[in-house]
């Protein structure tokens, strides 16, 4: 079928063309509301433009396909192949995504609100400025977990996206907007979050193990038992953060403002919180061997039963910080 | 005391500062009109080179206010940039004073620089006082502006693509639909774009104006008008 044939079968009043041989098809800018091309051979088609909103593309083999400025508002693109796709400045507002293979998509610009991505393939997709505001990546069960490895989130906008579980593991999320985010139990070993906004995000149980996190907001985030084994936190904001039972070995946290932060057996073993400013901050039962403090500020912060006997503390400001037998330094 | 000689403290002032590294990338941002991906392009050129180019461009220290204000507005931290953007307005001053001055003296005494001393003393004591306060200052902005808020107000009103579109043409030249224009375009990031034209438009009317006007020469000119008029709207409260 061509291009033309389908345009005016469509015109007419068909809708069904699922399970059509489309292969290269240009479809530039088509309306197509409300078509089904569910399990529709379409690689390669041009649909720069189409008006695709509420398509049934569910199978569908979209590999190679050019979709930029396509408009798919709640599509349904269940286990679509998107491999490779051009999806840039692509509307998927709303989009049924579960499952779908999206491993090398561009995804610049697109808006991606409220989309459905459970269990989606992104494996080294583009996701550069894309807004997921409201998307849903959450893992339902350990097979069934969305993969972000090695994924551009450059300047992305994922405030408040439920993205529990996911695997976002050496991705990059530099200047990303992840205000209120969802991320418990979420892989993000190796991630690069340069300057991104965590405040007030959710981040229990995630493995940040060498991730990157110079200056970083995370101010008022929820990190308990979080992984942060040799991460690079300099200059970063944890002021007011909750990190009971959280593993900083190694972790460069110089220059980190930690202040009224809540770290209660945080293990800061061989860590480097050099000119650090623990002001207010908890550290009961902190485990802090060779940790260096060097300049750091702890001031009124309470250290009751903390390892800190091997710990560096020159030049560091105690003033009345609670010491491990309970003294008040005065 | 010769020019160059306080151009040299006021780099060696900044250079100094807690904030150096965040005051060279808003330098740069504001010469060069787009952000430094990296440090190696930020290391390829010196801050008395950026210093130099910024008040070369800037006519009087009332633009390049205006300027280094609108940039560090648009930043992903914008309330960190704006303390940033006081320093580099407080210290370029200076150098706009000294200039003002020395026209000033040159018009009385041929001997000017036995006159100069004492001025810069005077002038860099001023300095201390924060500049004059402008609606866009931190302490002024009545509306905390995200630039995250601004994208979105176009995302969800306009396809993102057209936006980018009416954007680019507006600020490079008329998209062509040619490979090398595509290629342009996906280099190029809708939050990048915004951050342009509001560098381009100096106020809301020339705004309104720049993009109303390209719309019109583009392919769906109605389509593009309502783009246009949506991307005012939303860049709006940066030029309260």
């Amino acid at each position: 079928m061509n291009a033309n044939e389908l345009i005016e079968r469509y015109a007419s009043g068909e809708i069904n063309f699922s399970g059509q041989e489309l292969k290269g098809i240009n479809l530039f800018g088509a309306d197509l509301v409300r078509i089904n091309l569910a399990q529709a051979d379409l690689r390669s088609a041009n649909l720069i433009f189409a008006y695709l909103n509420r398509a049934q593309l569910h199978k569908a083999n979209l590999s190679s396909t050019k979709l930029s400025g396509a408009n798919l508002t709640q599509a349904d693109l269940r286990e679509t192949k998107l491999h490779d796709a051009d999806l840039h400045g692509a509307i998927l507002q709303g989009a049924d995504l579960r499952s779908a293979d999206l491993r090398l998509a561009n995804l610049l610009d697109a808006n991606l609100i409220d989309a459905d991505l459970r269990n989606a393939n992104l494996s080294g997709a583009n996701l550069t400025g894309v807004c997921l505001r409201g998307a849903n990546l959450r893992q339902e069960q350990k097979e069934y977990v969305a993969n972000l490895r090695s994924t551009r989130l450059f300047q992305a906008d994922l405030r408040g996206a439920n993205m529990a579980g996911v695997d976002l593991s050496g991705a990059d999320l530099r200047c990303a907007n992840l205000i209120e985010v969802n991320l418990r139990g979420a892989n993000l070993s190796g991630a690069n979050l340069s300057e991104a906004n965590l405040s007030d995000a959710f981040l229990s149980d995630a493995n940040l193990d060498r991730a990157i996190l110079r200056e970083t907001n995370l101010s008022n985030a929820k990190l308990e038992r979080v992984l942060l084994n040799e991460a690079d936190l300099t200059r970063a904001n944890l002021s007011d953060a909750i990190a009971p039972d959280s593993k900083l070995t190694k972790a460069n946290l110089s220059y980190a403002n930690l202040t009224k932060a809540r770290m209660n057996r945080v293990d800061f073993s061989r860590a480097n919180l050099l000119g650090a400013l623990l002001i207010d901050s908890s550290l009961i039962e902190g485990f802090l061997a060779r940790t260096n403090l060097t300049n750091a500020n702890l001031e009124n912060a309470n250290l009751f039963k903390a390892e800190i006997s091997s710990a560096n503390l020159t030049g560091a400001t105690l003033r009345g910080a609670t010491m491990p037998d309970g003294s008040i330094n005065s | 005391m010769e020019y160059s000689s306080i151009f040299t403290q006021v780099v060696q002032s900044l250079e100094q500062n807690e904030n150096s590294a965040r005051i060279k990338k808003l330098v740069f941002y504001v010469v060069k009109r787009f952000w430094a991906k990296d440090q190696n392009q930020l290391d390829s050129i010196s801050l008395t080179d950026l210093l130099q180019d910024l008040v070369t461009i800037h006519a009087d220290i009332e633009s390049l206010k205006k300027n280094v204000y609108r940039m560090a507005q648009t930043l992903n931290k914008p309330e960190q940039y704006l303390s940033v953007a006081s320093t580099i307005i407080a210290e370029s001053e200076i150098l706009y004073n000294f200039q003002a001055n020395k026209v000033q003296n040159n018009t009385i005494s041929s001997d000017s620089d036995l006159i100069t001393v004492p001025l810069v003393t005077a002038v860099r004591q001023e300095a201390l006082v924060p500049p004059d306060p402008t609606p866009l200052a931190p302490t002024q902005s009545k509306k905390k502006i995200e630039p995250f808020e601004i994208r979105l107000k176009v995302m969800i009103q306009t396809n993102p693509l057209q936006a980018k579109i009416l954007l680019f043409s507006a600020v490079e030249h008329q998209f062509d639909w040619s490979q090398h224009d595509w290629a342009a375009l996906r280099s190029t990031e809708l939050y990048e774009l915004i951050r342009n034209i509001t560098y381009t438009c100096q106020s809301f009317a020339v705004l309104v104006d720049t993009l109303n006007s390209t719309a019109r020469h583009l392919n769906k000119p109605h389509e593009y008008l309502a783009i246009a008029n949506i991307i005012s709207q939303a860049l709006k409260p940066m030029y309260v």
